[in-house]
């Protein structure tokens, strides 16, 4: 057996009230690939940025080769040779492959730096790996797995012996992500001690020696050798969670695929591979996928926002060809971050009114008492009166996300397009939420939720198409899926062939 | 596909062998510069064509615009790091006021007072360095206020009066008398470009600081401090800044009130109109002497073919305002 590189135990860490780390554990051994798994608010981030100094754990231990060290800042787990890869390429753009491997650790000569030598000892390391990279090539003109890669070849010019990967395929199609597994199992053959952590269970299941799955900031299972397999990965962070609370379906309204439905045939793009969706009016359609498998573009599109490269958009036989006609043909989208797409310090009113300014003015002059009676209906609608004289930023995150509704209420849309409705909402919060879908849908509105959280999908949708890597890759109304099916089709488990 | 390739794995080539061609002819920025200065000093050379092209000429462009060259250098210290000061013209007043004063109160010596003016001009960084970098103040508010503030000492200090008499005449040989051809005070911003070109390109501080400006979070995660690097920024330009108020009250013989107004904003356009054409939008030392240069001929050239003030200051803002866009233009491709 290798040796122990490095043992965390009982790491606490504790955010006000909100216990995020409870005890959690984990061993990593040299020459050996760990998985770290879990949902997410599992408490991964917070374990990867107590193990490399960005945030200081309450309580625990951590010893790295035998000896216990303590970690408080970056510098101190980079002495420690604990070197993490941040799943956003967090690196100097604008500079060269060599300026960015040899960052912080450059090859020097009387205090000068030894240009040369640098370059020579970045094309070595990178050859070391079995890879040709021109090493003076800017790493803003590479493609993203080789821009993953060179920050590979950073961590291994920084010397370390154990690395931290938070998420290192994100986003990336498959030959990108063979290419940086590729180089993950070179480094493993190297003796790196190495804590993989992702979402993609194919992945996991390729590259990972052992798997440690995380829920509600303990460690819940862990997985050695042949015991890693799609089933026990699927069911270890799926079973760990209480069977919610399902209202009562609401009764499908036969008519509602009859007329004037939203339609995307054969949509591409950078991430998109010959998509078709349709959702009708009265209908709730969930699109599951995880990040990066293509469901932002395939939001961005449908709203107008990112031409396809190929393929149509229609509303009711109308083509939508962009921003603006998409909002003349009344589809509606509300981004992930609440943040981006309100006003914080103004109040409730105002936000309301935002993306319907055109039509509250009366010849370009906006009164407040005018807003107010356009608003009523809304307000009363969505229950906002309590709040309608707050300030945005006051509110919790489900009222928010009710406002914003209300705001694309406003402006007479037919269709909702909403990315991740309820991230960051409590559960009280998100019930309502979904309550006030589903009489929207109920009075005709079509809805399209996009989301990584199978609870909610199940929860809210009548139908679900599930995206992995660009492509639809299944298609169930809501009685015929599960979660676990769910789970195992946005992570790819079905297909553990693909990257072996 | 093979997960163990026998083989190296090539990237892919970004752009085809003659589109490379073209871009590589199109981005050998420092050719396009040589050409944009002959172009320049062609044209005045054919207009003036017994006095512009000069030794005579030339030197006293050079000696003329070191204050210029001198700042220049630092303001592209402080934008490289992705900062911004807009104090370092009422530092300069100051320094300037307490290097006179030291000599004409107090009687130091012109180097003792030098000195001082130089580490007046530090202070006034650290200040601004502190406030940015620990305090997290934004800096185009921050440097304003403590330009107002060193604005505000300066006034106390002198009473908003000239100060002309007990200035020793080797305080003023700072700026006039030759050695080797040039002026001291020139020789001695020839050398901040110096060091200024070796310490961006050849040493790890110059990268901490172009990397500082590129991605702040890259920086912390090798470990190292973005404020420290910051701070260094900031008082490379207040030193430098402190330098530029000797040489000012040094050229003119004396102190006079407001002395930095006017120097706020030609270094800025210098470094912009230098990183535009040179850099291709990205602020070096290298980018910032071409700009200072292109400035500083065309100045002179229409200044002797008695152009106006205010036609000099339109044609000046034309030019800036026309590369800055170019700039954008080409890095939105």
């Amino acid at each position: 057996m290798s040796a122990v590189a490095l043992h965390a135990d009982g790491v606490v860490k504790r955010y006000g009230d909100a216990v995020v780390l409870d005890g959690a554990r984990i061993d990593l051994a040299d020459g050996r690939v760990d998985g770290l798994i879990g949902r997410n608010g599992a408490g991964k981030s917070t374990l990867v940025n107590v193990l490399t100094g960005r945030v200081a754990a309450d309580a625990g231990t951590i010893a790295v080769h035998g000896v216990p060290v303590t970690l408080r800042t970056p510098a101190d787990a980079l002495a420690a040779r604990i070197v993490a890869v941040p799943q956003e390429l967090v690196m100097p753009m604008d500079m060269t492959v060599t300026e960015v491997v040899t960052f912080g650790a450059e090859p020097r000569r009387a205090g000068f730096l030894a240009l040369r030598r640098a370059d020579r000892l970045v094309r070595e390391l990178l050859a070391s790996l079995g890879l040709d990279l021109d090493v003076r090539a800017r790493v803003r003109d590479l493609p993203v797995s080789w821009q993953k890669i060179v920050l590979l070849a950073q961590a291994l010019h920084r010397d370390a012996r154990i690395l931290i990967l938070d998420e290192p395929t994100a986003a990336m199609n498959a030959e990108d992500c063979d290419r940086v597994l590729a180089v993950v199992r070179r480094l493993r053959e190297r003796g790196l001690a190495i804590l993989y952590i992702s979402h993609r269970f194919d992945e996991v299941e390729a590259v990972c020696d052992r798997v440690t799955a995380m829920a509600d900031g303990r460690v819940i299972d862990v997985m050695d050798g042949d015991e890693v397999t799609h089933e026990r990965l699927v069911s270890s962070i799926t079973g760990s969670e209480v069977a919610p609370d399902r209202p009562a379906r609401r009764v499908r309204r036969v008519e509602a695929l009859s007329a004037g439905s939203l339609c995307a045939e054969g949509l591409e793009g950078d991430r998109l591979d010959r998509v078709d969706l349709d959702v009708g009016r009265g209908e709730i359609v969930g699109v599951a996928g995880l990040p990066g498998s293509g469901v932002e573009e395939l939001f961005a599109q449908l709203s107008g926002r990112a031409k396809p490269s190929a393929g149509t958009i229609t509303v009711n036989g109308e083509a939508l060809t962009g921003a603006a006609s998409a909002k003349r043909l009344g589809v509606s989208f509300l981004p992930a971050s609440r943040a981006s797409a309100s006003l914080p310090t103004e109040p409730v009113l105002e936000n309301l009114a935002l993306p319907a300014l055109s039509m509250m003015g009366r010849h370009g002059f906006l009164t407040a008492a005018a807003t107010r009676r356009r608003a009523a209906d809304v307000v009363d609608r969505l229950s906002l009166q309590p709040v309608a004289e707050r300030r945005m930023g006051q509110l919790s995150g489900g009222n928010q996300q009710r406002v914003l509704v209300g705001a694309k209420l406003l402006g007479s849309p037919r269709f909702l397009l909403l990315e991740d409705p309820t991230v960051g909402v409590d559960v009280a919060a998100r019930a309502e939420l979904h309550a006030l879908l589903w009489s929207l849908a109920d009075d005709g509105f079509g809805c399209v939720v996009g989301s990584s959280d199978p609870e909610e999908l199940l929860e809210l949708c009548d139908r679900i198409v599930v995206f992995r890597r660009g492509r639809v890759v299944e298609r169930w109304t809501a009685d015929e899926a599960t979660e676990h099916a769910l789970v195992g089709a946005m992570t790819g488990s079905g297909e553990r062939t693909a990257v072996q | 596909m093979s997960t163990m390739p026998t083989t190296p794995v090539s990237a892919p080539p970004v752009t085809s062998d003659t589109r490379a061609r073209v871009k590589r002819i199109v981005t050998n920025r420092p050719a396009i510069a040589v050409l944009f200065l002959l172009l320049l000093v062609g044209y005045f050379s054919l207009r003036l064509p017994d006095t512009y092209l000069t030794a005579e000429n030339l030197k006293s462009v050079l000696t003329q615009q070191s204050t210029l060259l001198a700042l220049a250098m630092g303001v592209t210290f402080v934008l490289v790091i992705g900062e911004f000061d807009l104090s370092f013209a009422s530092t300069l007043g100051l320094a300037g006021a307490c290097s006179v004063l030291l000599m004409s109160s107090d009687g130091v010596s012109p180097l003792v007072a030098g000195v001082a003016a130089i580490a007046v001009g530090g202070a006034v960084g650290v200040v601004n360095g502190v406030a940015v970098a620990w305090g997290r103040a934004p800096a185009f508010i921050a440097t304003l206020a403590a330009g107002s503030a060193a604005v505000g000492i300066e006034q106390l200090l002198t009473d908003n009066e000239t100060i002309a008499d007990g200035i020793p005449n080797s305080y003023l040989d700072f700026t006039l008398k030759e050695y080797v051809g040039l002026p001291l005070s020139t020789w001695l911003t020839l050398l901040i470009v110096v060091v200024a070109v070796v310490v961006m390109s050849y040493t790890t501080f110059g990268r901490r600081l172009r990397a500082t400006g590129l991605n702040p979070t890259a920086v912390t995660l090798a470990g190292i401090s973005v404020s420290w690097v910051r701070l260094a920024a900031f008082v490379a330009l207040g030193l430098i800044a402190g330098l530029a108020g000797v040489m000012v009250t040094s050229q003119g013989g004396s102190y006079f009130p407001n002395s930095g107004a006017g120097l706020l904003l030609p270094p800025y356009s210098a470094v912009f109109l230098g990183a535009a054409v040179v850099g291709r939008g990205r602020f070096s030392p290298g980018a910032t002497v071409f700009g200072v240069a292109f400035i500083a001929l065309l100045e002179r050239g229409l200044t002797m073919l008695d152009q106006k003030a205010a036609v000099i200051q339109l044609i000046e803002g034309v030019v800036l305002l026309a590369a800055v866009v170019l700039a954008r233009q080409e890095r939105k491709q």
